[in-house]
């Protein structure tokens, strides 16, 4: 099986072979020597990489894969060989050009809107202000583009992963 | 004293209990619904539950505490930090009820904790404050009196309250009476109190303080300085004893305007006064903290020192158990905050339930956690879950100790601060002692880049999970799996939606 592996806009192809139970495992062509083992579930594992440990948590959703280790989140994309080969062919993902929805990164309270809808931001402007744990902080636009949906109004509470604007 | 009632939570409960225990006190937790299952609650003899999670209906609330006292029969309350610490209000309550607050007392409290009040006691037993108006100002003529004679940049600050709220930076003329006004609308919204004053802003500074013990029997000591002056939004991330740059001469002139400090408004127990200190080492008075500091366990560390047996010693009317002539630090101490903050997205709290936590251990190590596996991160507290705290003979090891020890903690399933104290320990900047309260503001990851070949296991390991939760079990065995993983390739490449 070969994976197509996505990280920080850098490529990898990883090819996992599978034979008596052994795992030959190349990276870029590279072989690799990997053992894996469950601590507990799909969750938590330990990995032993060319001999190197690594003490792992992961979690995925619909976007990614999510591999912390070291203190450090990689949120990783991985595609698949059947998969790749369609966006070879010339199939656009339609994922790029979806509008990009900021979510709240925290439960709070807004405390201030900054934008409304029709507005143009650049890459790192205030869009609002939440207030949790009796801070203040300001929520910033991840990329420049206009906004296309205010999703909530000053003084209400939201909760983690609520819509709060939507940039097109 | 026989039964001690903590007013408080998290890792500072649990400290303190600590303590008690060790001192033969049996120990009363109080919890809000929130807790229920919290660390503290597990550690202390009895718990009480006093009310839902909002603070000022649990943790704040000054009657229910006081009736779980009598209730229980705790006959002392130790108010940690922070909540109820620096309650004037609630240590004279105890006092009404008979009941011993492990802390100053309250006119110490009250005499400290108004700005200019504290600032006025503190010039007139001469104590260095920063320079600027002595009292709170009144007219525009006054303020810009008092600006030009004190000089740009400067600070205009509440005399209310603290916080960075009523605060504004002035850094030329044209801007001080625009600046004076909104900084009393702030301060009346804030603290119900318009009145500012004007302070000279010191431009880089540095933050060290200074720990005070001080008994009923007239003995008041200092125990050295803490470097704290890695801090984002007021808040403390990393601290350190001794500091960097602290000589032996300015740790004794230090030490003996603290203790002026302290005397000057009958201070007892474990107390902290703040200096802040400018690029040619001169320090200003700042404000005295009345309670035991979050960053307390550096001090301990470097002078072998319990100091909440300190303090309950001296709420009992016992002396201190060390005279100043046999104070000295040994050896250096370096404190991590462990915050559930998110560095790599402008340090905004997260939340959220701990999947897993695993401390460091070995020699020289302390964890002071409020923690466990299974833990909630709610939104109704401090983001802070633990501290992390080494000591080591030189400052050199104690970075390297410190380095070792972060590595080595583990904490799955919420983000912390971590990353960010591995960067600023392994920072040259930071290792040869140049640094100042601004070193945040300037501080980005794109100066710490991650070692290449960590992005590697890591883009492996993605592979690999995604290999394994599609052929963990062969394919003829699921077929379901498969086609699942077909339909999102499909899905993926815009073929359906």
């Amino acid at each position: 099986m070969k994976y197509y592996v996505e990280l920080n806009k850098k490529n990898y192809e990883i090819d996992v072979e599978e034979t008596n139970g052994d795992m030959n495992v190349r990276l870029n062509g590279r072989p690799i020597k990997v053992d894996r083992k469950s601590i507990r579930g799909d969750t938590h594992l330990s990995y032993i990489i060319d001999n190197q440990h690594y003490g792992v948590y992961v979690r995925s959703d619909s976007q990614g894969v999510y591999v912390n280790l070291s203190h450090r989140e990689f949120p990783v994309q991985v595609t698949d060989e059947l998969t790749h080969r369609l966006v070879k062919m010339g199939i656009k993902t339609h994922k790029a050009d979806r509008p990009k929805t900021i979510k709240a990164s925290m439960p709070g309270l807004i405390v201030k809107v900054l934008v409304k809808e029709g507005d143009t931001v650049q890459e790192n402007d205030s869009l609002l202000i939440i207030e949790a744990m009796k801070m203040e902080n300001e929520i910033r636009a991840h990329q420049g583009g206009q906004v296309k949906k205010v999703h909530i109004t000053e003084q209400q509470p939201v909760e983690y992963g609520a819509d709060l604007i939507t940039l097109a | 004293m026989k039964k001690v009632l903590i007013a408080n939570r998290g890792e500072i409960a649990v400290r303190v209990i600590r303590t008690c225990h060790e001192m033969g006190l049996s120990t009363v937790a109080i919890y809000s619904e929130a807790d229920r299952v919290a660390y503290h609650v597990r550690m202390a003899d009895e718990a009480y539950c006093i009310g839902p999670p909002p603070t000022n209906q649990s943790y704040l609330n000054m009657e229910r505490i006081i009736d779980v006292c009598h209730e229980s029969g705790a006959d002392a309350i130790h108010p940690g930090y922070g909540f109820l610490s620096e309650n004037a209000e609630f240590a004279r309550l105890c006092q009404k009820n008979g009941i011993t607050f492990i802390g100053p007392d309250p006119h110490s409290i009250e005499k400290m904790g108004h700005k200019t009040a504290g600032r006025q006691t503190m010039i007139d037993h001469g104590v260095r404050v920063v320079p600027g108006s002595q009292q709170a100002i009144e007219t525009d003529e006054e303020a810009l009196e008092i600006a030009r004679e004190t000089g740009f940049p400067l600070l205009i600050k509440a005399a209310g309250g603290g916080g960075g709220k009523g605060m504004r930076l002035v850094r030329e003329e044209a801007d001080l009476l625009r600046s004076v006004a909104a900084a009393r609308r702030e301060a009346k919204s804030a603290f119900n109190n318009p009145q500012v004053y004007i302070e000279k802003f010191i431009e880089n500074p540095r933050h060290v303080e200074i720990q005070i013990l001080a008994d009923r029997l007239g003995n008041t000591i200092h125990l050295g300085e803490r470097e704290c002056s890695i801090q984002r939004r007021h808040q403390k991330l990393i601290e350190e004893s001794p500091s960097p740059i602290v000589t032996p001469e300015m740790r004794e002139e230090m030490g003996q305007m603290a203790i002026a400090a302290a005397k000057a408004v009958d201070y007892v127990s474990a107390g902290t006064v703040e200096f802040i200190v400018d690029a040619d080492l001169n320090f200003y008075f700042l404000e005295m903290n009345t309670r035991l500091q979050v960053e307390h366990p550096v001090t301990e560390m470097v002078t072998g020192l319990d100091l909440v047996r300190e303090q309950i010693r001296v709420a009992k009317g016992q002396p201190l158990s060390i005279k100043q002539s046999d104070f000295t630090q040994n050896g250096h101490s370096i404190e991590c905050r462990i915050v559930a903050e998110d560095p790599f997205n402008d340090f905004l709290p997260v939340t959220g339930t701990i999947d897993a936590i695993l401390p460091p251990g070995g020699p020289g190590v302390r964890v002071d956690s409020g923690v466990y596996n299974g833990s909630e991160v709610s939104i109704y507290y401090d983001p802070m879950i633990a501290k992390l705290i080494v000591w080591a003979p030189t400052r050199e090891r104690a970075i390297e100790r410190m380095i070792r020890a972060l590595k080595e903690y583990r904490i799955w399933g919420i983000k912390t601060v971590i990353p960010f104290s591995l960067a600023v320990l392994n920072d040259p900047k930071f290792r040869a002692g140049h640094f100042d309260t601004t070193y945040v503001d300037h501080f980005s990851f794109d100066d710490h880049p991650v070692p290449v070949d960590l992005g590697e296991a890591a883009v492996l390991i993605a592979a690999l999970q995604r290999h394994h939760q599609t052929n963990g079990k062969s394919y003829a065995d699921d077929n379901r799996v498969q086609r699942d993983d077909q339909i999102s390739a499909w899905r993926q490449a815009g073929l359906l939606r």
